[in-house]
């Protein structure tokens, strides 16, 4: 299980090479794995899932960025030889745009989600995105956010992975910053992204590790 | 202006003015049939309901303890739910403190679920009493000014109303044609009794005490004023506390003026801004300035819209229209002891991508055919998103019922989802009446030659109109309390299906598809007669079932391309002209609110000349008056002869004011009433001059309207190309170059 | 809730920001020949949107084709009456 049914050429597809050689193939002790930084790591959460389906799994992915773009995944198909159907018919979709919608797709429905599409892995594109609404306290906010923390621990015992994509705190939602170090403080695997001089690189922040791999930004220009 | 006790134990009737909450009860502000008004109070005691697990629910209850409360167990669904559960009630015998309380018990017991909990208490209370604002009532009263019994003896489904004997006092300022907080000197202006008067006093005690003379003679109902949330009253109440003159604005003497501040904020991606708000008790205020249902449909649409939603004027005056869909249908589910969430937690269902490619989608638009066209006629769905969701049944819970799924009648077209053959939703209940309503008063407008009894009945179905164009929105709103996703992407899914029924059907019968765009089409069939197009709208009727009418029929139409790429179709901008004369315009200058008024005059004297032609041929015959009318304007600019309102350029401030990074023109215009002290936000209008717009210096490039005074010029040339602009997107498609329309208007050798 | 998927002409503006290179390196007449294209495309968006099919660019060069074959219909109409025209027997003045 987990190795991918169509061999990979590097040259094809440096991206999703590169996530390979360190990200992927979220193995158990992976658990919750947080990659955050550059908003570029929601499309890193396209590719994920993208290879996990091309594995043969079934994933389950959270839209918290409303950036869902399955055009990405039907690319990836197309370098990879694979049918852009077979893909998009693996990954199975909710949105959540407030942050109650939120916390209850993690702690009501991710776990059942999980089972029914007898997928091992979850991806969570910018769960925290709508924890950032003004019209929430932030005492909910961090209220709702610790039930989810709570939920995806949780699931990571059971055996789950869930990657979580989350880009920076923009400048106007700095109070909420707090959000982010919670889930940070989380995590099982830290993983920063960063955009330098034309490279993408991901610095492995996860105690004991500083592993770091870069990735050409010019692979990303056309997703 | 309380009721006196004299008047003992006796029964009113009149009209139901203000509701708030008190003490005791609600505060009710009633207009008595001989014209005076009372303050009653009716002991009323809203409640909220809570569940959860029982050690939660225990330790809330025992916290109410001590309470103004009283506590029961009662049976009510959830929406969607067949069975009822046992839910406790907590009934509040102090409705003032009412939002305190649910708010603590809230912040204190995250596991309990709490339902009517954020419900304003004017609406609960009219939903509970079956009344609703300006409401023709009869009431029992003690000695004291208590209500025993309340009800409404007209209904807000009438269409033919009477309106109570408002006193209205008009409040405005004289020189403001910009916000007047941007900087100016006016007048105060008082309208009241057919008498207007101009407040020129150097002295502020003597303006306060003027003016508290006019309230406290006319004691009007109504304060309506211009910029009255953001400057004038904000500042009257600011003299009166520095001078210590008690400002007499409330009518009820134990209240002070409530006050909220103005905010930004985001709505379907773009920056709004809010004024704030000082609303009155006992006397309604409406800024004409902050209100979008008076700028849309007037008095007379504000009251509809009050009266059918039953949120209360003050609040319907400054809201958004979907909150007035929303206390509809928290009438509708209070009436049927459906639980009103507090906090909407319904979440999407699971979809494979593949499904969401084809369930995210909106309603269906062609492209048009770029250019003018003859004999062309426009078929429009009347309110189709709610038409269909009263039709197909769509509800956030109808769609994927667990009864209809099998049913092949209750599948959605194209897309997985099905809604229910078995019970109406709650949301067709609630647009049912609205859509009934709307086509009563289209009749009536129909049958009616006065034209005062025209405009009042056209404000009141624009009113219905706006609720039920929102109400589709608010099916997928984030925060709607009964919206979902699934129900959206339904509606959207029959009216994509519907339009093309409509397209099949019109191309059977030989008519071409110029344009469409989600529930209007446009179509051309040569020597086709209005009989024709009719019997195409029934027949389209007959096969869709839902209603479709002939909008009217242009003698031509212009479907104008791109301005950035003239090969691109773009479906936003066309002008046309229907066979009654009348023009339809969109998309151009002179619909848009950041066109200068001189350019938009311009544009629109071209539109009549043009107007004037029947045909193709004739169109193209009018095309050098279009360009005489050009050349007229550009001479009249050149001259400088164009005056300060006819520049002003307005546009939002799309972000706070200091964080501009680039020299934009409304960013130097901000950054110019910073200088000047003015407060900014984010999403409010901005009003400039474009004085030289190649300069080297930023400052020099735009003024702020607000701040010109004494010597000044504008930018001829800048004005000009606006002017050229605007003429060309009409004049392009009928063969008038850009370098041609620029040669046959250019000023240069006429002027000296 | 916004739309979360590119609308059909928003992918066709993609697609031609991803041509941006390639149009840049071609002379100007077959920059225009390439604009009409995918003005062509943009033309058909309702259907392309209406299908939604995963991979878009199929469906415009789909509307490509359809719009020349529109093309090739008017154009091999023009011959035709060109060619009635100019046959040796005409009836007394078919107006042109
Ligand atoms: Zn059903």
């Amino acid at each position: 299980m987990g190795e991918p049914v169509h061999p990979l050429d590097d040259r094809a597809d440096p991206l999703l090479s590169a996530l390979r050689r360190g990200v992927l193939p979220l193995s158990q002790k992976d658990g919750l794995m947080l990659l955050y930084g550059h908003p570029a790591a929601l499309v890193l959460g396209l590719y994920a899932a993208a290879d996990r389906a091309l594995a043969g799994e079934a994933v389950v992915y959270l839209d918290g960025a409303n950036a869902f773009d399955p055009f990405v995944i039907s690319r990836v198909a197309r370098t990879h030889r694979a049918q852009p159907r077979t893909l998009l018919t693996s990954i199975h979709v909710a949105r959540a745009f407030t942050c109650h919608q939120m916390e209850r797709l993690v702690s009501d429905c991710l776990a059942t989600a999980l089972s029914r599409y007898q997928a091992r892995v979850a991806i969570l594109s910018g769960p925290l995105e709508t924890f950032y609404d003004e019209a929430v306290s932030s005492d909910e906010a961090t209220r709702l956010l610790k039930r989810m923390i709570t939920s995806l621990q949780k699931l990571s015992r059971q055996g789950y992975r869930a990657l979580c994509l989350c880009p920076s705190v923009s400048p106007q939602h700095q109070n909420r910053y707090g959000l982010l170090m919670r889930l940070q403080a989380a995590a099982t695997r830290l993983i920063r992204v960063e955009d330098a001089e034309g490279l993408l690189s991901l610095y492995e922040e996860t105690a004991g590790s500083s592993k770091q791999w870069q990735i050409p930004r010019a692979v990303l220009e056309h997703v | 202006m309380t009721l006196k006790p004299a008047l003992s134990h006796t029964r009113l009737t009149g009209w139901l003015l203000d509701v708030y909450p008190d003490r005791t009860g609600m505060a009710v502000w009633f207009l008595d049939d001989e014209g005076r008004r009372f303050r009653l109070l009716d002991p009323y005691h809203p409640a909220f309901y809570l569940t959860g697990p029982q050690p939660d629910l225990l330790a809330a209850l025992r916290t109410l303890r001590n309470a103004p409360a009283t506590v029961r167990l009662v049976e009510r669904r959830e929406l969607g739910m067949h069975d009822t559960m046992p839910v406790t009630e907590v009934a509040v015998c102090q409705p003032i403190v009412f939002t305190t309380l649910v708010r603590s018990l809230i912040r204190r017991f995250e596991h309990v679920q709490f339902y009517q909990a954020d419900v304003s208490l004017p609406q609960l209370y009219f939903y509970d009493r079956q009344l609703f604002p300006l409401a023709r009532c009869e009431v029992e009263v003690t000695s004291h000014g208590i209500i025993q019994a309340i009800h409404a003896t007209d209904s807000p489904w009438d269409t033919n109303y009477g309106m109570p004997p408002l006193s209205i006092l008009e409040l405005s300022l004289e020189g403001a044609s910009f916000n007047p907080n941007h900087g100016g000197t006016f007048h105060l202006v008082v309208r009241v009794d057919r008498q207007e008067r101009r407040l020129e006093h150097t002295d502020h005690a003597d303006l306060l005490t003027s003016f508290n003379t006019l309230l406290q003679r006319y004691d009007p109902d109504v304060l309506i004023t211009d910029w009255g949330d953001s400057y004038l009253l904000p500042r009257l109440l600011m003299l009166a506390s520095q001078l210590r003159i008690p400002l007499a604005l409330n009518r009820d003497p134990m209240r002070s003026v409530e006050i909220r501040p103005p905010r930004s904020y985001f709505s379907y991606g773009r920056i709004l801004a809010s004024a704030g708000a000082r609303t009155l008790y006992g006397r309604l205020h409406i800024d004409r300035q902050n209100s979008f249902v008076m700028a849309e449909t007037g008095f007379a649409g504000l009251i509809e819209q009050a009266r059918v939603t039953k949120v209360p004027l003050q609040h319907m005056a400054r809201t958004t229209t979907g909150t007035g869909i929303t206390s509809m249908q928290m009438e509708h589910a209070h009436r049927d002891s459906i639980l009103i969430p507090y906090r909407k937690r319904q979440t999407e269902e699971f979809k494979s991508a593949l499904e969401l490619l084809h369930t995210d989608q909106g309603g269906l638009v062609f492209a048009p055919l770029s250019g003018y066209h003859e004999n062309v006629g426009e078929l429009d769905f009347a309110s189709m998103y709610p038409s269909i969701m009263v039709r197909f049944n769509v509800s956030p819970e109808t769609v994927n019922c667990s009864c209809c799924a099998h049913d092949p009648l209750a599948r959605v077209p194209e897309i997985k989802h099905h809604t229910c053959r078995q019970r109406e939703g709650l949301v067709p209940r609630t647009l049912r009446p609205l859509l009934n309503k709307r086509a009563q008063y289209k009749r009536q407008l129909a049958a009616t030659a006065d034209s005062a009894a025209r405009w009042v009945l056209d404000q009141r179905q624009t009113a219905l109109k706006w609720l039920l164009v929102v109400s589709f929105g608010y099916l997928g709103y984030k925060n709607a309390r009964f919206g979902r996703i699934e129900a959206h992407e339904s509606v959207t899914a029959y009216s994509r299906d519907i339009l093309l029924q409509a397209k099949e059907s019109a191309e059977a019968t030989g008519f071409r598809l110029l344009h469409a765009i989600v529930d209007s089409l446009w179509l051309h069939k040569p020597g086709a007669t209005r009989a024709d197009y009719e019997a195409l709208a029934q027949a389209i009727s007959a096969r869709t079932r839902l209603p479709i009418a002939v909008e009217g029929l242009y003698h031509w139409i212009g479907f104008l391309p791109s301005r950035v790429n003239p090969r691109m179709p773009v479906h936003n901008q066309f002008a046309g002209v229907f066979e009654t004369g009348e023009m339809k315009v969109r998309g151009l200058e002179v619909r848009r609110s950041d066109a200068p008024l001189v350019v938009k005059r311009a544009q629109a004297e071209i539109l009549r000349c043009l107007g004037d032609a029947k045909t193709l041929r004739e169109l193209r015959e009018a095309v050098p008056r279009g360009i005489e009318i050009v050349r007229a304007y550009r001479h009249y600019l050149r001259e400088g002869r164009a005056r300060l309102e006819e520049l002003v350029i307005s546009k939002s401030l799309s972000q706070d004011p200091r964080s501009y990074r680039h020299e934009t023109r409304t960013a130097i215009a901000a950054k110019e009433l910073l200088g000047h002290g003015v407060k900014l936000q984010a999403g409010e209008s901005l009003y400039y001059v474009i004085t030289d717009a190649p300069a080297r210096l930023p400052h020099d490039r735009v003024r702020a309207a607000a701040t010109i005074d004494g010597t000044w010029s504008y930018d001829a040339g800048a004005y000009e190309q606006l002017l050229h602009n605007a003429a060309l997107a009409i004049l392009s498609p009928l063969g008038v170059e850009s370098a041609l329309l620029d040669r046959l208007t250019s000023p240069v050798g006429r002027v000296e | 809730m916004g739309r979360t998927l590119t609308t059909f002409t928003q992918l066709v503006w993609q697609e031609i920001d991803a041509w941006s290179r390639y149009r840049r390196a071609l002379r100007a007449e077959d920059q225009q020949a390439l604009d009409i294209l995918f003005a062509a495309a943009r033309k058909h968006s309702a259907a392309g949107a209406y299908l939604a099919r995963e991979t878009p660019f199929d469906v415009m060069l789909l509307s490509m084709l359809l719009e020349q074959q529109k093309q090739v219909l008017l154009l091999q109409q023009k011959v035709c009456d060109l060619e009635t025209r100019a046959l040796p027997h005409p009836p007394h003045g078919v107006a042109p």
